[in-house]
């Protein structure tokens, strides 16, 4: 039973973090690559 | 080797961490100028335009906005670049001489569970090949459609000013916009629709969070509201002539063109201060420069690698010792 409420303390925060980021889009962009291949050399 | 086989990086670091980003590109991406003098030259483009296509492949994207400067291999090079991507090649208002679309308008994304609309635009350019139609009627043409399949709406455009600021003044409804042609790196998306250039030659990614609480509320863009307070705060802070404790009405009050110029910066402070307060939806952003610090992806050096054995064959330039492809601008640079 302690493991029990050891593991919820443990989980709660962390499927409180996965529920926030639901609502996070992440988005690479670019714009005028200009056919560069190796602009950073 | 930076670029291409740098990003693969950045993309493979991120989806270790959990993080799924939409890979999106704005335009202008496979060629450096509108037209290019037949022969060697437009041949050596075109494999390079062809190594970014394979690259992308690998690497993954999930959308790409044509633009002016895409038309320089001539339209069947595009079309063969198109029938080879794992990846939508979008355009709202580009079409053929028959006036039937090449590519899709836009395409529906989805992540998180959130359905995200991309669109894909251009402003008008010269070409015998298609015909570009009006961009803001095209957009307009299909915004609602878009608008009812997604909570988010992203517009890559091909946008020359003149058809950014007529976009602002039609109030449509999109949530951001990535901006190709002008060739700055913002530093945040500007008072109106957040709209975004990444600079050019594909030095640096722009990584943008969105934070999506309620689909029906536009989304505030957290850079431009700290710039705008910190640079007005500034401005007003230097009329103070050094007496921080200054009250400026008073200090101006025979001086009527300055307190106009308060009043204004006042009220722009206030608007700021407020969106930031009222945030419901939240847009943020990081730019990600493609430095040494970054591993080159082994699998884009081989695309590269392979790219580099056809320029050869095909009798293009040679290679500088470092590598690079003629048209770089460090070619023949010892660094």
């Amino acid at each position: 039973m302690i493991k029990l409420i050891y593991i919820l303390i443990v989980l709660c925060p962390l499927l409180s973090i996965e529920s926030n980021n639901s609502n996070i889009l992440t988005i690479i962009g670019t714009t005028n690559v200009h056919g560069e291949i190796d602009p950073c050399g | 080797m930076g670029g291409l086989a740098r990003k693969a990086t950045v993309i493979k670091n991120l989806k270790a961490e959990g993080i799924n980003p939409l890979i999106l590109d704005a335009g202008d991406l496979l060629f450096k100028k509108n037209i290019l003098d037949p022969g060697v030259t437009l041949d050596v483009s075109k494999v390079n335009a062809e190594i970014i296509i394979d690259s992308f492949n690998e690497m993954g994207c999930d959308a790409f906005s044509v633009g002016s400067k895409d038309f320089a291999g001539g339209l069947d090079f595009i079309l063969e670049q198109y029938k080879k991507s794992n990846f939508p090649f979008l355009s709202a208002n580009i079409v053929n001489r028959s006036g039937q679309l090449i590519f899709e308008p836009y395409t529906i994304l989805k992540s998180n569970n959130i359905n995200i609309g991309v669109i894909g635009l251009t402003s008008v350019f010269d070409n015998n090949e298609i015909q570009i139609l009006d961009p803001i009627a095209s957009l307009r043409n299909i915004l609602e459609e878009v608008n009812s399949k997604s909570d988010v709406v992203i517009l890559l455009f091909n946008a020359s000013q003149q058809d950014l600021t007529k976009l602002y003044n039609d109030d449509l409804e999109l949530d951001m916009i990535l901006s190709s042609r002008g060739r700055t790196r913002s530093s945040d998306g500007g008072a109106q629709i957040p709209t975004y250039i990444a600079g050019d030659r594909g030095k640096i990614l722009y990584k943008f969070e969105l934070n999506l609480v309620d689909k029906a509320v536009p989304f505030t863009d957290l850079a431009w509201c700290e710039n705008t307070i910190n640079r007005v705060e500034d401005r007003l802070e230097k009329m103070k002539q050094g007496n921080p404790d200054a009250d400026l009405i008073k200090l101006y009050r025979n001086d009527q063109k300055t307190l106009n110029r308060i009043y204004g910066y006042q009220s722009q402070l206030n608007q700021a201060n407020q969106s930031l307060e009222n945030a419901v939806n939240t847009l943020s952003f990081e730019k990600i420069e493609l430095g040494k610090l970054i591993f080159d992806s082994p699998n884009i050096l081989k695309i590269v690698d392979k790219g580099k054995e056809k320029i050869l064959e095909i009798g293009g330039p040679m290679l500088d010792i470092q590598g690079r492809l003629p048209g770089d601008p460090h070619h023949g640079h010892n660094h």
